[in-house]
């Protein structure tokens, strides 16, 4: 089981959308980097966890695992949910073309499952009003 | 004529061993998933003062219900309700499992909360750090941080979408008509 490509499968992609915005939007993953706690400006929050790293399949690989993406947009707060609901688009079209992707030989073959939300929250103590989506995946490392 | 006496009680013996199968399948199967995934639920998720635990309810879709005590303490095992003859008829959803806590969002990293630390140890094992936004799990890891947690962030996201809730649901199933000797 290969963690560290299925995590590659999803991130780089995200990573790639949000870099290439005007203004770049800063993405954080788990235990990478961290935004500061506190910080006022917008960025993006994504965690990938695995739920179940082999189960049997009608092939006789059973490198299939399955898991969470749970994406949180951070933007400023008073400001209406618009630019919160842009780069939640941007996340939701990057979670959707992985499921164009053609399966390949080698590497990880990943598709996710219907995509739940978004929700938004604000707190009078946090400086952010925050997205948030989820989804599953199934993720098959073919070599 | 003894013969065909015999072969009616088998038949009879089948038929009762069927209706056994029966509610393995439909009732004593679902209740079983239905509670399992309560305990599941108890294990991965945050336990402080045992409150958000015990506030767990399985709820039928014919209006019956367990409700969890809500009350502070270690987790107890709710037992769910069967479901009667007339609840199997439909595709409906059969068993409905919530959170009665007002806080169940926060908890389960939905929505973003104030947190105050109330100056007790937790029931559960904690990891110390500090919280960077709005939501319970979101902890830098350090020793010296001010904030506690008792389970990781999206545990119950992970949980549900990760696959564990469909391997709880086939594991106990499959106990069920295990248990069934035909």
């Amino acid at each position: 089981m290969n963690y560290q490509a299925i995590r590659a499968a999803v991130e780089n992609p995200l990573l790639s959308a949000f870099s290439g915005l005007a203004p770049a939007v800063p993405v954080y993953f788990d235990n990478i980097t961290a935004a500061p706690p506190n910080t006022t400006t917008e960025y993006v929050r994504v965690n990938v966890t695995f739920g179940i790293t082999n189960e049997p399949t009608l092939t006789s690989s059973v490198d299939n695992a399955r898991g969470a993406i749970v994406i949180r947009i951070f933007t400023e707060k008073g400001r209406g949910p618009a630019r919160n609901q842009t780069l939640l688009t941007t996340a939701v079209n990057v979670l959707e073309t992985l499921n164009d992707t053609a399966k390949t030989t080698s590497g990880v073959f990943f598709r996710v499952g219907e995509i739940n939300g978004p929700t938004f929250s604000a707190t009078e103590a946090a400086p952010h009003f925050v997205g948030r989506i989820d989804t599953s995946y199934v993720a098959t490392v073919l070599s | 004529m003894a013969r065909k006496r015999g072969l009616l009680n088998e038949l009879e013996r089948l038929g009762e061993n069927l209706d056994r199968l029966a509610v393995a399948a439909f009732s004593r199967g679902p209740a079983r998933a239905a509670e399992e995934i309560v305990v599941d639920l108890q294990e991965a998720g945050p336990v402080w003062s045992g409150r958000f635990s015990n506030s767990w309810q399985i709820d039928t879709n014919d209006g019956r219900k367990t409700v969890g005590t809500g009350a502070a303490g270690y987790p107890q095992r709710l037992y769910a309700p069967l479901l009667s003859g007339r609840s199997f008829v439909g595709d409906d959803v059969k068993y409905t499992i919530s959170n009665f806590a007002p806080y169940a969002d926060e908890a389960r990293d939905l929505a973003e909360g104030i947190f105050i630390d109330p100056g007790t140890t937790p029931l559960k094992e904690y990891d110390r750090g500090t919280r960077v936004s709005g939501y319970r799990g979101d902890l830098i890891g350090n020793d010296e941080g001010p904030n506690r947690s008792t389970a990781p962030l999206d545990w119950y996201t992970t949980y549900l979408r990760g696959g564990a809730i469909d391997r709880q649901i086939k594991l106990s199933l499959d106990a069920e008509l295990g248990r069934v000797r035909l």
